[in-house]
């Protein structure tokens, strides 16, 4: 059940309205039972590995925290993590260790016919960070167990994250919510925003991207570096629509989700890009991988292996490939080369930081390339290719637009429709929630911008639907 | 319940209703292209009258082939059902004088049926000579295509001529988002278009004769004529015919990997029950160019294809029918040149392909 479905738009009401005539202690197995329908319609013999994933991390939290000794708690939390990633390992990682240890040895191993389970990655590491967080104190073991399944499984964030924390959302699971009609309004804004990030430019952009990135031999020059462009705003607007969507249906529940991104390519750093881009990923490799290994408390060197190797990790999180391997790699390396050149500091003068903002930005479009292609090889090509030409700019660009079959009105319509206003949007987000900011305006201007909103997502979003490109992590 | 959260139910119900509202409005009382409300009777008059008529864009097919069949007052002693890849058999290729092309579309197996039940419905008979053109999608068990649940008439006819052959009751495969014109923001979108574009002349039915070659046109027996750039040989046709890179797609048939058992009962039940009728059968298959060859045959690309003819080879030497045609063009020694894009040859290599 995709959230720009139909069934999502007759599903959420529903639950909402159920949600509110229902008495506080009750609303609890409502949103577990809406959950697990919510995963179901994605394929529902998967269900099991959540509820297995689930037990494992409750029943291990209680028992490491009933005993002082330090050796069994590390067994317990040793035992959850074995499980947890186990399970993430064979659905998502075992076809790709087969083929690598099939590569460097004579033997020939089958690989699995699975398919890879819907927000694995995602429940996976909610569940690892909770008992990770009970076995350092931040939290103490939730002993209802249907409450600790709603939180593993809560509806908005189950598939595509954010990764919450327990510390964040089991308490907003358990208390009681008295309905705040502000929230529930800047819900619907955040829905119509993310809706409109996603159906508007995310899959219309898309067109583009997946016609050349098929087939990235029958491209060269300006046209290959357009589309990874028109990539970098695709994933964005895809990954950060459907967060914004997440957390609006939450706030209908009077539950606030963690923010997973603030106008990331605004960043003038790589650094500073993380801390804007999947934010809830980030913090979570930033407390669950790069801090225990000594983070930046260690000397230089091991600090530079501790910041490439977890993104190392991080590429891997997000698939079973090497391209994204080496995607997460350059990004841990040019990390590395901030940190050395001394470039992941603030600068107080606009211009150059607004350079910086733009360097930056192609920077990360560059890595994308490497995140989207479908192998190595096609990685390789668009680098060595997409500046043929450029020594007549004016018909290497030209070139680009023509092979993409973008006409002068469809580049209007791609300035106007899709990109000035994210650009626009993002850029007054760095000072202001705008959303809030409308929220404040009277009801002839609220009414207004959302009946601009809907008409523009009625007649230019991507007919037939599309799903999100995280899901696949 | 709290006065502030009904006030949002009622507010948040108003924009629903209305953005529900102005979708199944549009897509209601617009309705472009005859999903809904279908209504191509003047058009399938004009039609049957002999006149060369204008295909308006994105008409109705099966609704066009029900109408068709409804306004005849005779039967045709020879029909052709089956998709696109069909649609220029006719009297010039065929040589049967009485004769009528019914192909739809995107035919899949319930079209066949479809197709056939309407005539069983009005003439309570079939016509004597049926050329049933077989595409390898047909029988693909998870082939997408659904627009024979569309019209109501034409379902019925379907599900009914099914029961009556095979004795089963034929499974629909609904899809919510997909078949649901009502809702469909892209058919919205696309009413919209036309409302801006034709005025209060997109709420008349589309029916008139043609008086140019740049139109697609049906005539007088059921075989189309493309727009003329596509219809002739051109420097233009042939460089579309020739961008091709991979296997072929329609339908999802490049994940089809074998003949599906069920819709192949299915089909020999048709068959059979035809030829217990007395009626004179044959089938056709039509080429896909030299290009989409070479990736779906030579390259494997779509491996069931082969599969396909293979199973019709054998069918048809079984039930001793004819078989014309070939996925393969090579086999006539028909180039890309003879192509209207990958998969429709144009009407010199289909007569090629029938008279060989």
């Amino acid at each position: 059940m995709l959230f720009n479905s139909l069934k999502y738009a007759i599903f959420l009401p529903i639950v909402f309205i159920t949600y509110w005539l229902l008495p506080n202690k009750y609303r609890w197995i409502l949103l577990f039972a809406a959950s697990y329908y919510f995963y179901m319609s994605w394929n529902a013999k998967y269900v099991f590995l959540i509820l297995f994933t689930t037990i494992i991390s409750y029943i291990c939290a209680l028992l490491l925290e009933k005993t002082d000794n330090d050796k069994l708690k590390k067994l317990y939390i040793f035992i959850s993590l074995l499980m947890s990633f186990g399970v993430l390992f064979v659905f998502k990682y075992l076809n790709f260790a087969i083929n690598i240890f099939n590569r460097f040895t004579p033997l020939n191993l089958g690989t699995l016919n699975l398919l890879l389970p819907v927000g694995i990655s995602f429940y996976t590491f909610q569940t690892v960070s909770y008992v990770i967080d009970v076995y350092r104190g931040k939290i103490k073991a939730e002993k209802h167990f249907g409450i600790y399944a709603t939180f593993v499984s809560f509806f908005p964030q189950l598939v595509a994250g954010p990764i919450e924390r327990s510390t964040n959302l089991l308490p907003q699971i358990k208390e009681e919510h008295k309905f705040d009609s502000d929230k529930a309004y800047y819900g619907i804004g955040l829905m119509l925003w993310g809706l409109f990030k996603k159906i508007v430019v995310a899959d219309n952009l898309a067109i583009y991207v997946d016609k050349v990135y098929e087939n990235v031999g029958a491209y060269s020059g300006f046209a290959l570096l357009l589309v990874t462009m028109m990539f970098a705003i695709q994933i964005y607007c895809d990954f950060s629509g459907y967060s914004d969507m997440a957390r609006g249906s939450a706030k209908l529940f009077g539950v606030e989700l963690m923010e997973n991104f603030k106008s990331p390519y605004f960043a003038s750093s790589i650094k500073e890009f993380w801390s804007r881009w999947h934010i809830s990923l980030s913090t979570w490799f930033k407390d669950y991988l790069y801090i225990p290994l000594g983070g930046n408390r260690v000397g230089e060197l091991r600090n530079y292996f501790n910041l490439v190797f977890t993104f190392l990790i991080s590429g891997l999180w997000h698939g079973a490939g090497w391209h994204y391997i080496i995607w997460g790699g350059m990004h841990g390396v040019l990390q590395v080369v901030e940190k050395i050149l001394g470039l992941n500091k603030k600068i107080e003068n606009k211009l150059l930081l607004n350079i910086k903002r733009v360097f930056v930005f192609l920077l990360v479009t560059i890595t994308w390339i490497f995140f989207r292609s479908n192998n190595i090889y096609d990685s390789v090509y668009i680098l060595k290719n997409m500046l043929i030409g450029i020594s007549s700019p004016l018909n290497y660009l030209k070139d680009g637009f023509v092979n993409l079959g973008i006409n002068n009105v469809n580049t209007a319509m791609l300035l106007i429709l899709y990109i000035v206003p994210l650009g626009v949007y993002d850029y007054f987000s760095l000072k202001k929630d705008l959303i809030k900011e409308l929220g404040k305006q009277n009801n002839i201007i609220k009414n207004l911008v959302a009946i601009i909103v809907i008409i523009v997502i009625l007649f230019f979003a991507h007919a037939g639907q599309s799903s999100f490109v995280y899901f696949q992590f | 319940m709290n006065k502030d959260l009904k006030k949002f139910i009622l507010v948040i119900g108003i924009y629903l209703l209305g953005i529900v509202g102005l979708i199944c409005g549009t897509n209601y009382f617009v309705d472009a292209s005859s999903t809904i409300n279908p209504k191509h009777d003047k058009m399938a008059k004009l039609a049957l009258e002999g006149n060369v008529i204008s295909l308006p864009e994105n008409y109705n097919h099966r609704v066009f082939q029900r109408c068709i069949v409804d306004n005849m007052e005779t039967l045709p002693s020879a029909i052709v059902i089956g998709s696109s890849r069909g649609m220029y058999l006719g009297k010039d290729i065929t040589g049967i004088e009485d004769i009528y092309n019914n192909c739809v579309g995107g035919a899949s197996i319930e079209d066949y049926f479809g197709l056939l039940g309407l005539y069983q419905n009005k003439f309570n008979e079939l016509p004597e000579t049926i050329i049933i053109e077989v595409s390898p999608w047909v029988f693909y068990k998870d082939n997408p295509e659904n627009r024979w649940i569309e019209d109501k008439e034409y379902k019925n006819a379907c599900i009914d001529f099914y029961k009556e052959v095979t004795g089963n009751t034929l499974k629909i495969n609904k899809n919510l988002e997909k078949e649901n014109p009502y809702l469909s923001l892209s058919y919205f979108r696309y009413n919209v278009e036309q409302l801006l574009k034709q005025g209060t002349a997109v709420f008349e039915e589309v029916a008139k004769v043609s008086d140019s070659l740049e139109e697609m046109v049906d005539n007088p027996d059921g075989t189309i004529r493309y727009r003329y750039a596509l219809e002739n040989e051109s420097e233009e046709r042939l460089e579309i015919v020739k961008n091709i890179s991979g296997p072929c797609t329609y339908q999802n048939s490049d994940k089809m990997i074998k003949v599906d058992e069920k819709i192949a009962e299915s089909f020999e039940n048709l068959i059979d029950y035809l030829l217990k009728q007395g009626k004179e059968l044959i089938l056709y298959v039509q080429p896909f160019s030299v290009t989409q060859c070479e990736y779906a045959l030579e390259q494997n690309l779509n491996p069931a294809y082969p599969l396909v003819y293979d199973y019709l080879v054998n069918l048809a030497s079984e039930k001793e029918i004819p078989l014309k045609g070939n996925f393969d063009p090579r086999v006539y020694g028909i180039g890309d040149e003879y192509f209207i894009d990958f998969m429709h040859l144009d009407k010199k290599g289909t007569a090629i392909t029938w008279n060989d």
